[in-house]
Parts: structure tokens; C-alpha cells; sequence
């Protein structure tokens, strides 16, 4: 990986380089996730199914 | 606690001098803050305040920056039930939700530790002859722009992170929740914060203007309507020298694949649309529903369950689901919305009503505006509309037809399904199974296109508080054992 050091001035982005270049090649995504779809043991205040 | 009903600049308290402006609980009508906003000019002095203290904090050693939101976090444990009640009474929330608010707060101040280690924080790598070493240096002036839906921890997951950076902070909340603001800025005085480190101006669009037009701050985390991150983002294009982090909303699809549970499935639609009342950015705004018996059984279900659900005042017995919208305006806004969806053609399953007059208590609305064209607005309360689908192509098509990208879900399916919506669905929270204002505060939040500016914030949002150094360095300068081609010493 070459060293694409860029300066930090107050004319240039805060660019992300070298250790960072992925950061801005991808977005992250977080997931909470279950295969199974379940009621929970106690159901929410105000709740009645 | 009581409210100062004042500004913060500089470690003092003082009255605003710009506008008068009340807040009052939007159930119960009781007056909970009532003082002046921050003109210009105290806008201006909070800034020359941040500025000055900023020096002196950005040298001050890692570990006593780490010592004083330690402090804060014991504050905010020893004043929880104090500032529940605010929030509880500001955003028209339950207080048993406002109570989460501020165990969310609690919980930042170790997920920030561990991330400001982990995202930034120092490495370095011997090289022989020199060290390689990364650093990262704080900004400078902060300015915070805080939301009225989560008035304590949405700015406390922004102005943690910029001060253990290293960063000084002027903080605007919303004109929707001063008290919460005001409490929120004792604690940090109790538990040590030294003058002119966070600085409060409470105020409406004027202060928010002087605020993100003053030359003299170094970046801008702002939280809040897109319409309003449009015009930031516009506003800041040209300056280079500003970070700017834009966490805006959302019209979040809510796929529904198929229902091997209708009971959880109905659950999970409505702690995804309707909890704390549509007030949360990741709420879902549209439930994307097979055509045929399935889908016809489970919107019987989900209508049936809303007619059902318990909407009343923040602190009533037994607690509500959800309670009042933060303002009666914004409750007006909803019935409006709700009038013109179906204006457009839209058939109302479960109708939307105030529940007493002059307050902001609304009941849900569910709306099929299947085939419809209707506009791609985030309705921040508790309507839903519903879209019929024919195949999965389709479904995807729907979920991904908006210009926002924050949150999305799926309901049912089977593996391969889900590994399907991930790869294609635009979105920076995306669950399974799982409502979709459930997000982990150890993770990453923040949505692509209208739903923000690529700057995520929570697990992230040291990221953009500090900005990377790198260095070669070494204590000797000394020639190296053989001159580059075309040198003589």
C-alpha cells in the first residue's frame, strides 16, 4: 500500500489516508439479528395482543 | 434539580438576551422553562469562551479528561429520577422510556472511552531508525446541535466523545427541550466541567444561525430534520476548514416477508413504528406487505392491536406505550398529514385521532397508499403507511424507493433471504427479526443518502471529533549510511 500521506491545513479536507483509506470506500451497516421472529418473555407497558 | 432558565458561557450563568420563548409540557400544559435566548453577541461570547478554554483542555492529560465524564456519569446516576421528569415532560415521552434516555447516557460514557481507543487514540511502529507514530488531535470549537426527541442522550453521545478528544463545546439544544439542556449543564458543573468548556445558548433559529455562521468554530454535529442538514451542508461547502456531521431522519421500510409468528410479528411493527410515539429517526414509516390472505390477516391483526394500545399521559398508571408528541404543533402537523394522505387516495385501516383536546396525545394512524404516489417526507409521530406488494423484487424496489437511507427491517425469511435484503437494501441499520428502533450504542449509527453525510456517529463518532496526525520521528538527526544518488557532503 503506498503512503498517500495528504496534509491536514485549513485549506484541505480532513482526508482519511494510509491506515484509513477503507473508511470512505464503504459505509457501515449494523444489524440487530435474530432467524427466529418471537415474543419477548414480558410484553411492553401499554401493550395488549 | 431546578432550572436555571439561563445560558452557560464561560463557566457562568447568565440570562439570554435575544428572544423570549416558554416551554411547556405538551399533556399537561404546565409552564417548564421560561427565559430568553442567546442573542448574537452571547453567541459570540460562548464561542470566544469555547475558544480560550480550548488550549488548556486539548493539553489537559488523557486520563483527568477521562476523570471528569467519569464524574459525570456518577452526577447523572445520583440525578436520574430529576432528569427523567425533564425529559419525560419535555418530549411528551413515558417516563419509564426517559428513564432509558438517561441509562443511555450512563452507558455512552464507556462506549466512548472504548472507542475514542479504538477509533483514534495513538499508535506507533518502530522503524530502526525512527518511530512511525499516528496521533489524533482534536478539532477545536465544537458546535452541538441537539433534537428535541432524545434531548439528553443525542448531544451527550456527540459532546463526550469531542471532550475527551480534547475539543470545546458550544451546545444549542433544541427550543423544544431548554430544561432538559439546562439540567444537563448543572451535572457537568457538579461534576467538575472547568469554564468555558461546554457552553450552553439555548434559542430557536436565530441563535441556531449566529451559531453555525460564526467563523469561529472549527466544525458543526448537528442532529435533526433533513430539511435543516440540506441547508447546513449547503452552507458549509465551501469551508474546507469545518467538519460538519449531519445525523438527520429517515422513511424507513419495515419489510414483511412472510409471518411464521403473528402475535411477534405485530409486536415488532408496532415497537418499530410507534414507540415513543413515530418520535425516534429509525422508526418505521412504511410496512411493505405481501398481497393475499397472510398479509390481509396480519393488518386485521395490527389494527386490531393498535385499537388497543394504551396512549395517555407520560406519567399515568398503568404507563402507556407511548405518550404525547413534544409540541401540540407538531401533533397538528401528524393530522394534517394524515388528512392529505388520504386526500391522495389513501384508505385508512386504523385512523389517527387526538385524544384530548389541546394536547399533543395522539392516537396511531395506519394508512394503505398502496399504488399511490405520495410524498417521500418523514412524518415524525406515529403514522404508518402501508404498501402492498406482489414479489420480493418488488418489496425490495418499495423499501429502497426513497431519497433517505437510515433504517430499514425485515420480518421473516429464511437465511437467504435476509443475506438477499442486506446485500440490496440502502440503509445504515438493518434488522431482522428485530424492531428497527432497536440500534446498539456499541455500534455505528447513521443512514446514507438524505439520512445524513457519511459521518455516522455513537460507536463512530470519535471519528470525527479528532482528526489523524502522522509522524516519522526520531530524537537523533543523523546522516544514514549512504547519500541518495547525486548528493555530496
Amino acid at each position: 500500500m503506498s503512503q498517500n500521506l495528504m496534509s491536514i491545513s485549513t485549506r484541505a479536507l480532513p482526508a482519511r489516508s494510509y491506515w484509513t483509506t477503507a473508511d470512505y470506500c464503504a459505509y457501515p451497516v449494523a444489524s440487530m439479528e435474530s432467524e427466529a421472529l418471537a415474543l419477548p418473555d414480558t410484553l411492553p407497558p401499554g401493550v395488549t395482543l | 434539580m431546578k432550572a436555571t432558565e439561563q445560558l452557560l458561557i464561560g463557566g457562568t450563568w447568565q440570562a439570554g438576551r435575544g428572544e423570549a420563548f416558554t416551554k411547556r409540557d405538551p399533556v399537561g400544559g404546565e409552564c417548564l422553562w421560561e427565559g430568553q435566548a442567546a442573542d448574537e453577541a452571547q453567541v459570540d461570547a460562548a464561542v470566544t469562551a469555547a475558544r480560550e478554554a480550548f488550549p488548556a483542555w486539548a493539553r489537559t492529560p488523557f486520563a483527568e479528561r477521562q476523570a471528569l465524564v467519569e464524574r459525570f456519569r456518577e452526577v447523572l446516576e445520583r440525578h436520574r429520577e430529576d432528569l427523567a421528569a425533564a425529559i419525560a415532560h419535555e418530549t411528551g415521552k413515558p417516563l419509564w422510556e426517559a428513564r432509558t434516555e438517561i441509562g443511555a447516557m450512563i452507558g455512552k460514557v464507556a462506549i466512548s472511552l472504548r472507542a475514542y481507543q479504538e477509533r483514534t487514540g495513538e499508535r506507533s511502529r518502530d522503524l530502526g531508525d525512527a518511530t512511525a507514530v499516528l496521533r489524533h488531535r482534536p478539532h477545536g470549537v465544537m458546535a452541538v446541535f441537539g433534537p428535541y426527541n432524545f434531548p439528553g442522550h443525542l448531544p451527550n453521545g456527540h459532546m463526550v466523545p469531542a471532550l475527551l478528544a480534547g475539543n470545546s463545546v458550544v451546545f444549542k439544544p433544541s427550543e423544544q427541550t431548554p430544561l432538559t439542556a439546562d439540567l444537563t449543564l448543572q451535572c457537568w458543573q457538579e461534576a467538575g466541567l472547568p469554564g468555558g468548556v461546554i457552553n450552553l445558548v439555548q434559542g430557536a433559529a436565530a441563535t441556531g444561525q449566529a451559531l453555525s455562521a460564526h467563523p469561529g468554530i472549527d466544525g458543526l454535529l448537528f442532529t435533526g430534520s433533513a430539511r435543516v442538514g440540506g441547508i447546513l451542508h449547503r452552507q458549509f461547502a465551501d469551508q474546507f476548514d469545518k467538519i460538519l456531521a449531519l445525523e438527520l431522519g429517515g422513511n424507513n421500510p419495515l419489510v414483511v416477508k412472510d409471518v411464521p409468528d403473528q402475535e411477534a410479528a405485530v409486536l415488532t411493527i408496532l415497537q418499530s413504528a410507534f414507540l415513543s410515539g413515530g418520535q425516534r429517526c429509525t422508526c418505521a414509516r412504511r410496512l411493505i406487505v405481501p398481497e393475499g390472505q397472510v398479509g390481509d390477516h396480519l393488518l386485521d391483526a395490527l389494527s386490531d392491536a393498535i385499537s388497543r394500545l394504551r396512549v395517555a399521559g407520560q406519567f399515568s398508571e398503568p404507563a402507556p406505550f407511548y405518550a404525547g408528541l413534544a409540541n401540540v404543533a407538531a401533533a397538528d402537523g401528524l393530522l394534517k398529514a394524515q388528512e392529505d394522505l388520504e386526500a391522495r387516495g389513501g384508505t385508512v385501516l386504523s385512523r389517527m385521532e387526538r385524544l384530548e383536546a389541546g394536547t399533543s396525545l395522539l392516537s396511531p394512524a395506519l394508512i394503505d397508499v398502496t399504488g399511490l404516489e405520495v410524498p417521500d417526507e418523514e412524518h415524525f409521530g406515529p403514522l404508518l403507511k402501508v404498501y402492498r406488494y406482489r414479489d420480493w423484487d418488488e418489496a425490495l424496489r418499495l423499501a429502497n424507493d426513497t431519497r433517505y437511507g437510515l433504517s430499514a427491517g425485515l420480518i421473516g425469511g429464511e437465511r437467504g433471504d435476509w443475506d438477499d435484503f442486506l446485500l440490496r437494501i440502502r440503509a445504515g441499520i438493518v434488522n431482522w427479526n428485530r424492531q428497527t428502533t432497536g440500534a446498539s450504542g456499541d455500534a455505528p449509527f447513521g443512514g446514507v443518502g438524505a439520512s445524513g453525510n457519511h459521518r455516522p456517529s455513537a460507536y463512530y463518532a470519535a471519528d470525527y471529533c479528532a482528526y489523524p496526525v502522522a509522524s516519522m520521528e526520531s530524537e537523533a538527526l543523523a546522516l544514514p549510511d549512504t547519500l541518495p544518488p547525486g548528493v555530496t557532503l
